[in-house]
């Protein structure tokens, strides 16, 4: 079975308040950085999943974040992509 | 006792500088900290600026990075405690960085450690090998460099039992002369016997003894 390489994003809903983001934002406009209009804080996981296909692969991770609640849908926003592919089950990229 | 948002650690701090050292102390908020003030800086530890990013990363971008470093260009002793060794590695000014455990965990516990090769204002009373016991409390402690024959080119201060993964168990490293000191330790909180739990002694004089003496006679 081929190996995919998922990158999964985990933040806080649009609507929640991120301190971190706003505050790591607020002091880099500070610095110089003034074209900075937001910033988002939140955590990301690399994941290298067994899957039939790229499309299965994301839906595997976006089932994985959801039941074990890494990603909590109450409070945040999930975001899965495909790093990289490889038909020969061996994991490149990044 | 240079203050950040979320330093949490500068009371006691001050303290052990007065009742140890028995020098003044002042706790200056960051935006304030004029260097020409001062003898000696102290960054406390805490949880600057919430550990954003990293810890120490957001403090390490504030002006009072500019006094320090211009403090140290003109020979003033800085120590970081903790938070404040995360910051002075953040701005570069003392070398590698500062990585989560490797256990994961936070640790709050009491060990010992080694003083190799001490010198500088803040070590000047120690002996080679010295063993002394402190506290740590810290995620984020897990040193890493490069280069450690650069870092051994200083006074360091090394872990007998590693408790975080730090490479070559090292607790507080130094720049070259010794006049800039940082460690994960918090020598404030083993500053009296009455600190120190069954086993351990309050190592932590050793630090607030030699920055007396170094300010009072040279080093």
């Amino acid at each position: 079975m081929p190996v995919y390489r998922v990158l999964m994003v985990v933040t806080n809903k649009e609507a929640a308040r991120d301190p971190e983001g706003e505050t790591l934002a607020h002091e880099l406009r500070k610095q110089g950085y003034s074209y900075i209009v937001s910033l988002r804080a939140g955590k990301s996981y690399i994941v290298d999943i067994e899957a039939a296909s790229a499309e299965k692969a994301i839906l595997l991770v976006k089932e994985l974040a959801s039941r074990s609640r890494l990603y909590n849908p109450v409070v945040h926003d999930l975001r899965v992509l495909l790093l990289a592919e490889n038909s020969r089950g061996k994991v490149s990229g990044d | 006792m240079v203050k950040y948002p979320g330093t949490n650690c500068e009371e006691e701090t001050a303290f052990a500088v007065k009742q140890v050292a028995g020098l003044e102390s002042s706790i200056v908020w960051h935006t304030e900290l004029h260097w020409r003030l001062w003898d000696a800086i102290i960054i406390p530890g805490g949880f600057s600026y919430g550990d954003y990013g990293r810890a120490g990363l957001i403090a390490s971008w504030t002006k009072s990075i500019d006094e320090i470093r211009e403090a140290i260009d003109n020979g003033t002793p800085v120590l970081g405690i903790c938070n404040g060794f995360q910051v002075l590695v953040e701005a570069g000014i003392l070398p590698g960085a500062l990585l989560a455990n490797s256990n994961g965990s936070f640790i709050a516990r009491w060990l010992w450690l080694r003083i190799r090769r001490p010198r500088g204002p803040w070590l000047s009373v120690a002996t080679e090998s010295q063993l002394v016991s402190m506290p740590i409390a810290h995620a984020e402690g897990r040193y890493y460099v490069n280069n450690l024959d650069e870092v051994r080119q200083g006074p360091w201060i090394e872990y007998l039992e590693n408790p975080n993964g730090s490479i070559a168990n090292l607790a507080g490293v130094s720049s070259h002369d010794g006049l800039v000191l940082g460690l994960m330790p918090h020598p404030e909180r083993a500053a009296f016997p009455w600190q120190a739990p069954p086993g351990y002694t309050a190592g932590g004089r050793l630090i607030f003894e030699s920055i007396s003496q170094s300010l009072r006679n040279g080093w």
